[in-house]
């Protein structure tokens, strides 16, 4: 996926996603669409009182498998809890894990990004080498290694997806600061005398590390899908917590019964991860508007 | 035009009987078993990482291995007790020396003869440590000696009399390997397994399916087969799908056979499938239920045992979760052993007076989480969870427990996690609760899972006595028990046995050890093996 993105990032053109030709990019339908739906999950993250005054955690399984009705939205589940209640408090900990994972892999790429684009012949060498170790395992794998080796939980997987993400934006941040280096301007920079340190701080991070921002937003809907995946494979939160993946993943025990069970969650993991994809193609689009002038 | 119909009706009825005929030879084939065919078998047990059952020895390993091992005995649907590999036997008047008298025509499938040494070979294999068995080194535990009187003779003494004997060889965990095979190293072994059952182990190809091919000189049917002679199919494609919804969609669309660990909603949606048959076959030995480790604290103190089984009510949970197809079992014992004592008074429900018990326990605090504590440690449960062996329902009861118990104060810590990870928390007595299914032929498993003997690792590294009970008096009763032949007398130990473990608060039982096959219609002459409940696939055949 990254790999994907990193193509579209790298073409001269922002046209592709075809926002400019209508004008100012908040006039988008997609765009405020994704904005409300965004801000209507991170209510639910931060606030999910606000939404529903119910306990995510209470059990009663005398009302077990009852379909959506105006007592339950969303029907409860397996043990009679209700879904609606625990849709919206899994949106804490499936934002935090995306948002986490996209931090952490994004961090670990500026590292290796810097050491290869800026760093000496060696730095690049040793970096890239490692990027490309990386590379070689698919993403959920080498999530799945990790897990494997420190044990099963929030933390892990949360680093676990944050991994696996970073050798993708290693490469494009390394490939953003190459071509930045030999620009005119730094070049002009480097003629009239200016430190090196002055160079790169002023001159070629800002150039290059723009696109990280939108690339971030990108991350984080997918790092939102892989750490459902996982925790759909039983590695992510502890039980009783709710968490977008699990939910689904003990759901679908119960899709001949209860449809209710992996439906509501899983809209909600597609609606996160479409917000803030669109939101992010906004964005690039938009910073490539504004670098042709 | 009248006379030509008339003519023509005895014609015409003629044509219809034979059509309905027709019809019924087309929709009833079931009188003669058709030979060969490949039967798909889908588990959704854990994949056995050995296919020796003497190596560990867990329920995985029984249902594979009694499609290429044999024991010495079997049962029959009456529970009593018949010949299979061993045709007599006879108990000394003491109960310390058993002479067996063995089949003398069976060869195992590498062409060695079965024979007293051989049976020698394979009780001192379980003994080895190397082996590193646990389920088979527990039921031979009192085999002192074992001599090869004659090529089909073989005596057994013992360190203390052992009624449970026979039940102890009806099970597939100690059954007869070819003994030219367990000279190999384990891993070979391991890898194919050397019987004289009606299928031969030909290939093994890790996380997906064990192929098992006819054995065409098979003559050692159990007594209660259907027929003699080899089995009538061709293979059996033993497939390892652990997901049960996916399990259940490859059954429905006839992508294989059979099924077993049907889940519950599952089983309650065949029943209106007519393509689909059920098959419940209780698991011997053990009720599901939950152990309370009273090895460490907090479970040490009996009035924190007791606070925890007053807290939670399971009962509505089952109701849902196992739609109906589970009933609450209030015994330690499976419904299948006559000797289980019912006692539905000690497992009442009632918050109140638990969190009586825990003030008077000093368990009086309670945090700023609604827990419970003392001295500033919180009255937490860890409970680490077999996500192999708990299927889904079970492990939303867990969590339904969970939620229960943390309203009176309780904090519990469900781990769900795969297997060698969850004998790593047994292992290391990192545990407070555990649900830990033990399958055991006879009401003698009580001594397996509660004295005291069994908190000693067995050379796997497992212990059976995860409650860690210990109890000179029980030890003592359960001890008798398992020397006593008279069957009136060993039900009133048992009997025994069983009030002082329940009112001792070490376990709460749940339900049987549920065992669901689901299985196509068109495979006939499918049977479960009565000692453990294993699948048998001697006698079936494929009518399609």
């Amino acid at each position: 996926m990254t790999e994907i993105l990193a193509g579209r990032l790298s073409q001269p053109s922002g046209r592709a996603l075809g926002i400019r030709g209508r004008g100012g990019w908040l006039r988008n339908t997609d765009v405020i669409i994704a904005l409300a739906v965004l801000a209507l999950i991170l209510t639910a993250a931060l606030a999910p009182q606000l939404i529903t005054t119910a306990d995510p955690d209470a059990v009663a399984p005398a009302e077990a498998f009852q379909a959506p009705s105006a007592a339950h939205f969303f029907g409860t589940d397996e043990s009679g809890r209700d879904v609606y209640t625990r849709v919206v408090f899994g949106a804490g900990n499936s934002l935090l894990i995306g948002i986490a994972a996209t931090a952490v892999g994004l961090g670990l790429a500026l590292i290796l990004g810097l050491l290869g684009g800026l760093g000496s012949r060696l730095g690049d060498f040793v970096s890239t080498r490692i990027v490309e170790v990386m590379f070689a395992l698919p993403g959920l794998l080498l999530a799945l290694v990790f897990i494997a080796i420190a044990g099963p939980g929030v933390v892990t997987s949360t680093v676990a997806v944050g991994l696996s993400t970073a050798p993708g934006y290693a490469r494009i941040i390394r490939s953003q600061l190459r071509s930045v280096r030999n620009a005119s301007y730094v070049e002009a920079a480097t003629v009239l005398g200016h430190s090196r340190a002055r160079i790169v701080w002023q001159h070629i991070l800002p150039g290059a590390l723009s696109p990280i921002f939108v690339l971030g937003t990108l991350g984080v809907g997918q790092a939102i899908v892989w750490a459902s995946s996982l925790g759909f494979l039983g590695l992510g939160v502890a039980p009783p917590a709710a968490e977008w993946g699990a939910m689904l993943s003990s759901g679908r025990t119960y899709i001949d019964v209860a449809w209710w069970l992996t439906v509501f969650p899983g809209l909600a993991i597609v609606a996160t991860a479409a917000s803030f994809t669109v939101l992010g193609r906004a964005l690039n689009a938009r910073t490539r508007q504004e670098a042709r002038g | 035009m009248n006379a030509p119909r008339i003519l023509l009706l005895p014609l015409s009825i003629a044509a219809s009987a034979a059509l309905l005929a027709g019809c019924t030879a087309a929709s009833e084939p079931a009188a003669e078993p058709v030979d060969g065919g490949t039967l798909v078998y889908a588990t959704g047990d854990a994949e056995p990482g050995c296919l020796d059952p003497h190596v560990g020895g867990n329920y995985p390993q029984g249902l594979i291995s009694t499609q290429y091992l044999e024991s010495l005995v079997s049962k029959d649907n009456d529970g009593e007790i018949i010949p299979w590999l061993a045709t007599d036997w006879t108990e000394s008047e003491d109960g310390l020396t058993w002479d067996f008298t063995l089949r003398d025509d069976v060869n195992f499938t590498d062409g060695t003869p079965f024979d007293a040494e051989a049976v020698k070979a394979n009780i001192e294999h379980l003994k080895d440590p190397d082996t590193a068995s646990s389920t088979g080194y527990l039921a031979v535990g009192k085999i002192d000696g074992i001599e090869a009187v004659a090529a089909d003779q073989v005596r057994f003494t013992l360190s203390a009399p052992d009624s449970a004997l026979l039940e102890s060889f009806s099970q597939p965990w100690v059954s007869i390997q070819s003994p030219t095979a367990l000279e190999r190293d384990q891993a070979t072994n391991c890898e194919s397994p050397v019987g004289t059952g009606p299928f031969i182990v030909t290939d093994w190809v890790k996380q997906q399916s064990v192929t098992l091919e006819r054995n065409e000189d098979y003559n050692s049917a159990p007594a209660d087969a259907e027929h003699t002679g080899a089995a009538r199919l061709d293979a059996i494609e033993w497939r390892f799908i652990p997901d049960a919804a996916t399990r259940y969609a490859a059954l429905q669309s006839g992508d294989v056979d059979v099924i077993d660990n049907a889940q519950p909603n599952n089983i309650s949606s065949a029943a209106d499938v007519a393509t689909i048959e059920e098959l419940d076959a209780p698991r011997p030995g053990a009720a599901n239920r939950i152990e309370l480790n009273s090895g460490k604290a907090p479970f040490d103190d009996i009035r924190v045992r007791e606070a925890f089984i007053r807290s939670v009510d399971v009962n509505p949970g089952i109701e849902s979760l196992f739609f109906g197809t589970a009933e609450r079992s209030y015994s330690v014992l499976s419904s299948v052993e006559a000797a289980g004592t019912s006692t539905p008074d000690v497992f009442t429900t009632d918050p109140e007076a638990a969190k009586t018990l825990l003030d008077e326990a000093g368990w009086d605090t309670i945090d700023s989480d609604g827990y419970r504590t003392k001295d500033g440690e919180r009255l937490s449960l860890t409970f680490p969870i077999s996500t192999n062996q708990s299927i889904p329902a079970e492990q939303s009861l867990f969590e339904q427990i969970q939620a229960s118990a943390k309203d009176v104060g309780f904090e519990v810590i469900l781990q769900p996690t795969d297997l060698s990870s969850w004998y790593g928390a047994l292992f290391t007595n990192e545990y407070n609760l555990v649900s830990a299914p033990y399958t055991k032929v006879g009401a003698d498993v009580l001594r397996i899972l509660y004295h005291s003997d069994s908190i000693i690792p067995a050379p796997s590294g497992y212990y059976a006595n995860l409650a860690q009970l210990s109890d000179p008096a029980l030890d003592a009763i359960l001890t008798t028990a398992s020397e006593t032949s008279d069957a009136s007398e060993r039900q009133d130990l048992y009997a025994e046995a069983q009030s002082i473990i329940v009112d001792g608060f070490y376990v709460l039982p749940l339900y049987d050890q549920q065992n669901h096959y689901l299985y196509s219609t068109s495979v006939e002459g499918f049977r479960a093996l009565p000692p453990v409940a294993a699948p048998t696939f001697y006698d079936a055949w494929l009518s399609n």
